[in-house]
């Protein structure tokens, strides 16, 4: 290694063993430190690698917390509250780096801001921008298309179903949309001349990949036009790449073949063949539309007039740009109603002892407010990293497993606050220690019995009963004056 | 119980690792390389050894250190008890003694 990279890495080594012998109780730390130092010191002079060397101070973790666990002067590793707030941050901006860093997920909390034409919008029979209400039917299409529309230069609809795809060896789920051949004019999606042809020549179906299905099932390939890929069975070919403005279309879908008139026509037959309807306003008609939303009369050739809504796609990306917040704000609100089915939810007698003053309660709402504001960041980043990691194709199931974690880390960390603010002394807002049992188990339930805890500090004793009583419903909070500090004094 | 055994029984590892002391082995590093281990096992047994008194350790001299621009470092060395529970431990483990690194005195 060189002189500048030697120090480099034995700074990061120095930072290591600093960050590390935090897990330590504060007496041991200074020796520890200094043994392990002193050991890289010396393997470092011998010339062996950095691999070996990493290798080595790595040990340093689990002998901390041998350690820890073995010392009489350890307490619970978030003990204090600066501690429990540090430890804490620590996993929050890992999780926020990690977010931001990472290419593969940083779209999925920033998505792209929509860029494709301002004149693409849906038409919808409700002013809603949630894809499931907002299906025509095959039907009804049709029966539009084959009327000239006021206002409208062109029109495209695709019908969603799920379909098992064959892609490189892989069987993938995939979303796909069996649309009318305009849908490619319609996205601007450059196909070039003779391939849609080619494709029916050979008995296989063109298809339009998304940019998501590029992304994670192709990996990006440059060359991935032409290739053949199997739909259900039968072969599709692609031939484009759509669009980015094509993954804000309702519903995301992972490809769009490029049906037939006559295979469109076949659809219209079956009962509950709902779908999406594309179209492009006509130059000067509906200004201001596509973002603000307008009514729309469409007609048909039996002289039907129908009332619909303009959804404009520019409104529609605004809406899925939202979406992971919108899934984290339920999946929390979910995880908010469990949490009372699983525990009382009351928070003891740390922010409302008797007699605490206004800066202790104050103290004591902050600390809580510190640790729900670390564990939110964590909450939402962290279901989203464990999701790409697991599922790496699957953009749905991907989808399905984050909201998973996510409720069950909502609920968790739920939890995990109510009972840790419930452990802590209200003065100090350490963890109580010292747990003894107090009192029999009486039958007439007229005595006490339960857990008994104690401030390190001398601030008071916790009675936590075993089972609630009308005379001792919850655990209580007993203050003790400065007299009983003395037995107090070495925390123990 | 008259003549039960009254030393603490030892794991393979630890009892390699007191094995490796005794031989003249006296820190973690030339510990993990005699007996090839990994730094996360040596050091945590070692506590537990030191705890039990089995091995007791002791600092170099900074004025050692000083005069070869270094750091000092911490040497382990075999108690009388850690004698006694590696004999027992041989006898346990017959095929400790095979195992045992050759002898290296450092700094000793």
């Amino acid at each position: 290694m060189s002189g500048r990279r030697s120090s480099l890495f034995a700074s990061a080594m120095e930072l290591f063993f600093e960050t590390t012998s935090l897990v330590l109780p504060r007496p041991e730390r200074n020796e520890w430190t200094r043994e392990w130092r002193a050991e890289l010191h010396h393997i470092v002079g011998r010339g062996i690698s950095p691999k070996v060397c990493i290798a080595f101070a790595l040990g340093a973790f689990p002998d901390a917390l041998w350690i820890r666990r073995h010392s009489r002067r350890s307490g619970h590793l978030l003990e204090s509250p600066r501690r429990c707030v540090a430890i804490l941050a620590v996993p929050a901006a890992l999780s926020i780096t990690l977010t931001l860093l990472l290419p593969q997920v940083r779209p999925d909390i920033f998505p792209p801001k929509y860029e494709g034409p301002s004149d693409l919008v849906t038409i919808s029979p409700v002013p809603s921008v949630v894809g499931s209400e907002m299906e025509v039917s095959t039907d009804q299409y049709l029966r539009w298309a084959s009327h000239g529309q006021p206002g409208l230069s062109q029109t495209a609809f695709y019908y969603p179903v799920t379909v098992e795809a064959r892609v490189r060896g892989h069987e993938l789920s995939w979303g796909l949309g069996e649309s009318t051949a305009d849908l490619a004019n319609l996205l601007h999606v450059p196909i070039p001349k003779g391939r849609v042809e080619a494709c029916k020549r050979i008995g296989a179906t063109p298809i339009i990949l998304s940019r998501d299905a590029w992304k994670h099932d192709f990996a990006c390939d440059p060359n991935v036009v032409g290739h053949m890929v199997r739909i259900s069975g039968r072969p599709a070919v692609i031939v484009a790449i759509a669009p980015l403005a094509a993954s804000d279309l309702p519903l995301q879908m992972d490809a769009w073949s490029l049906e037939s008139d006559q295979a469109i026509h076949t659809l219209a037959f079956k009962r509950f063949a709902y779908g999406y309807m594309i179209a492009q306003l006509a130059p000067g008609s509906f200004r201001g539309a596509s973002r603000r939303g307008s009514r729309i009369e469409m007609f048909s050739d039996d002289g039907e007039r129908t009332r619909l809504y303009i959804v404009g796609l520019p409104r529609l990306a605004e809406y899925h740009r939202r979406i992971p917040t919108i899934d984290f704000l339920l999946s929390l609100f979910i995880a908010c109603l469990m949490v009372p089915a699983i525990m009382a939810v009351c928070l003891g007698t740390c922010l409302r002892a008797e007699k605490l003053s206004l800066r202790m309660r104050t103290k004591g709402w902050m600390f809580l407010g510190a640790k729900i504001a670390l564990l939110l960041p964590i909450l939402y980043c962290g279901p989203l990293l464990i999701a790409h990691a697991a599922v790496a194709t699957s953009r749905g199931s991907r989808h399905e497993l984050q909201t998973l974690i996510t409720v069950c880390a909502c609920l968790l960390a739920a939890l995990w606050i109510i009972d840790d603010q419930r452990q802590r002394c209200p003065h100090c807002l350490r963890v109580l220690t010292n747990p003894a049992r107090v009192g029999d188990r009486s039958r007439c339930l007229l005595s006490f019995s339960g857990m008994e805890y104690a401030c390190s500090e001398g601030h008071g004793l916790m009675h936590v009963p075993d089972y609630p009583t009308s005379w001792f419903a919850s655990q209580r909070w007993l203050a003790l004056d400065a007299s009983w500090r003395t037995l107090f004094q070495h925390g123990t | 119980m008259p003549g039960m055994a009254t030393e603490p029984k030892l794991s393979h590892t630890a009892a390699l690792i007191l094995q490796a002391v005794e031989s003249g082995f006296i820190y973690g590093f030339s510990i993990m390389e005699a007996t090839g281990l990994p730094s996360g096992t040596v050091y945590p047994a070692m506590r537990r050894l030191e705890r039990d008194r089995l091995i007791a350790s002791r600092w170099e001299k900074q004025s050692v250190a000083d005069a070869e621009g270094r750091p000092p470092r911490k040497y382990y060395k075999i108690t009388a008890d850690g004698k006694s529970t590696l004999a027992a431990s041989r006898k346990r483990y017959p095929l400790l003694a095979r195992l045992a690194p050759t002898a290296e005195v450092e700094h000793a």
